[in-house]
């Protein structure tokens, strides 16, 4: 695979960190790819803190929402943590909408991500 | 056994390949003779001389001494020359006959043999001993291929070699015939295959029409959820609405009706994913959003004295919640926007659901979003939702819509959004109702195809 990965997962401080790295979350292979690739971190730990970086992502379409729903879900019932980071306006908009900014813990950036799981 | 002792011979090998001397040795032990092998011509020869042998059977490429020479050698010498001699021959040559001749052989046999095959040729040679006045007779000029040879050979041997070579060129040719039955057959089950295949892909044709006229069929089911026409009157003002789902099934739909003699509901659904899934999704909501007071319908419920109920719409939300959670519905969701319009009154009641916001064009002034943050429906059996409540004047413009208006992208990946849309309304805000619709739907559709609305004065 010489491609650059549309998802670039890596430890950081103690929690793993996930990295949206395209532009464009709309329908299809990289929502099915995103559900994957969080259904395998569940999997693989349960109880893990987790960041989501959105920060290169500028837009996101309403499919993704249910996919982090469930991960959130699964996560919570299973003593996990996780926060989003790194929102742009037009993603930040669709969690306000979906009152999902309620439900999520959601930083400004990577850093204030980490340190918010850190406690 | 008996038979084989009683027909068992002397015969001489040479062959310089051991595997095959050996192959050959068994064969020719089995039948019964005696064999005795030379690794080529010269150590065969010697073999010959030590001892007489019944019959000879060389092979002709071999180091030290080939084939020719060493049958050459036999049939010079007086005593040994009507030993019966056969060649193992590829015969890829006519050469190869003319130089087996010059050499004196009585037989070829070709390579690769059947063992039955040698050991017949073997019988036939013994059953017909050569005549020692006859071995050299007579000397034949033969020219080919621009050669002159000088074949000294006896009538007896030159038919020998004639019925050997014919009878090779008789098995070659029930090989070719065989070979040539094989083609057939595979030829057969060939064509055999190119049937199957032919049909199965008709099958996968026939297939693909009825998942087609299923698909059809499904989108049409899904047309049946929206109102019969695009602009509908009421006595408190005009309706008009547009629907171009972007895929052929889509999991979006609106609905307009009278619930009562004093409540008109609207509404858009807009169910996550798409293809027929959501489209399934959409149609089973559909049955529940029906102003049709019966068990199903979560909008209106019958009154005492035969009255009609008008649920508010939080009621209505919440309960759309309770029936769908997307844990049963592969974890489809969908969101959700519903008005019930006074009709008398113009008082507006709506709730979102995690769906974009109304947008409200009053007859004077800016158009204004009247945002309302709430959960989508599915997500949380426990999600709370809410409810508002806005005036409606006369010429007042009420835009309801999904997020496939706004999130419409042109082909540099801008979004409409919601400045455009507001722009788009004010622009149209003097012409009529239906009109102003087309025009939107006309300025998204030039980036992207998907949108619904509906306008209510």
């Amino acid at each position: 695979m010489s491609e650059k990965p549309d998802i670039v997962i890596r430890r950081e401080a103690g929690c793993v960190v996930v990295e949206f790295a395209v532009p464009r979350i709309s329908e299809g292979t990289i929502v099915e790819a995103i559900q994957t690739t969080l259904t395998q971190l569940i999997e693989n730990d349960p109880q893990q803190k987790i960041v989501i970086d959105f920060q290169r992502v500028e837009l996101m379409s309403s499919a993704t929402l249910g996919v982090l729903v469930r991960f959130y879900r699964d996560l919570a019932e299973n003593g996990g943590r996780i926060v989003l980071c790194g929102l742009q306006p037009p993603v930040q908009k669709v969690f306000e909408l979906t009152r999902l900014d309620q439900l999520f813990r959601i930083e400004k950036d990577l850093a204030a991500g980490l340190s918010r799981l850190a406690g | 056994m008996t038979e084989n002792e009683k027909a068992g011979v002397e015969i001489v090998i040479a062959e310089d390949s051991r595997i095959q001397a050996k192959i050959l040795d068994r064969r020719l032990t089995e039948a019964g003779h005696r064999v005795r092998w030379g690794e080529n011509g010269r150590a065969a020869l010697e073999l010959v001389r030590q001892q007489r042998p019944a019959i000879i059977v060389s092979d002709i490429e071999m180091p030290t001494m080939t084939g020719y020479e060493f049958c050459k050698a036999v049939k010079g010498d007086p005593d040994l020359q009507t030993i019966p001699f056969i060649l193992l021959s590829t015969l890829s040559d006519p050469l190869d006959i003319i130089r087996g001749l010059d050499a004196g052989a009585d037989n070829y046999v070709t390579k690769p043999y059947e063992p039955d095959y040698l050991l017949g040729r073997i019988r036939s040679l013994l059953e017909t001993p050569l005549a020692a006045e006859e071995a050299a007779e007579s000397t034949i000029d033969v020219a080919i291929a621009g050669q002159t040879f000088k074949v000294k050979a006896g009538r007896q041997q030159v038919l020998n070699l004639l019925v050997s070579t014919f009878e090779n060129a008789v098995a070659k040719n029930q090989e070719l015939i065989q070979t040539n039955q094989d083609l057939a057959t595979a030829k057969e089950r060939l064509e055999r295959n190119n049937q199957e295949l032919k049909e199965l892909n008709e099958k996968i044709a026939t297939a693909n029409d009825q998942m087609t006229r299923d698909l059809e069929a499904a989108a049409r089911v899904q047309r049946s959820l929206l109102p019969a026409e695009e602009q509908l009157t009421f006595d408190c003002g005009d309706v008009a609405w547009r629907y171009v789902p972007c895929h052929g099934l889509a999991g979006d739909f609106l609905n307009v009706f009278k619930l009562d003699e004093e409540h008109l509901g609207l509404f858009v659904v807009d169910v996550s994913g798409h293809g027929v899934p959501s489209s399934l999704l959409s149609v089973t909501v559909g049955r529940f959003l029906t102003p049709k007071a019966s068990d199903s319908s979560v909008l209106v419920r019958p009154g005492e004295d035969g009255t009609i109920v008008v649920v508010p719409p939080v009621e209505v939300a919440t309960e759309l919640n309770r029936q769908f959670q997307s844990e049963d519905f592969s974890e489809l969701y969908f969101t959700f926007v519903y008005c019930v319009v006074n009709t008398k009154t113009g008082q507006v009641r709506y709730t979102a659901s995690g769906h974009p916001p109304l947008l409200r064009l009053p007859a004077a002034g800016d158009a204004a979003f009247q945002t309302l943050h709430s959960l989508p429906i599915g997500f949380f059996p426990e999600a709370e939702y809410e409810e508002q409540t806005l005036q409606l004047e006369p010429g007042d413009r009420l835009y309801l819509y999904s997020d496939g208006v706004t999130e419409a992208m042109d082909k540099d990946l801008q979004q409409f959004g919601d400045d455009a849309l507001v722009e788009v309304v004010t622009l149209n805000r003097s012409r009529p109702l239906d009109a102003g619709v087309s025009e939107l739907l006309e300025t998204i559709t030039n980036r992207r195809q998907d949108c619904e609305m509906l306008h209510l004065p």
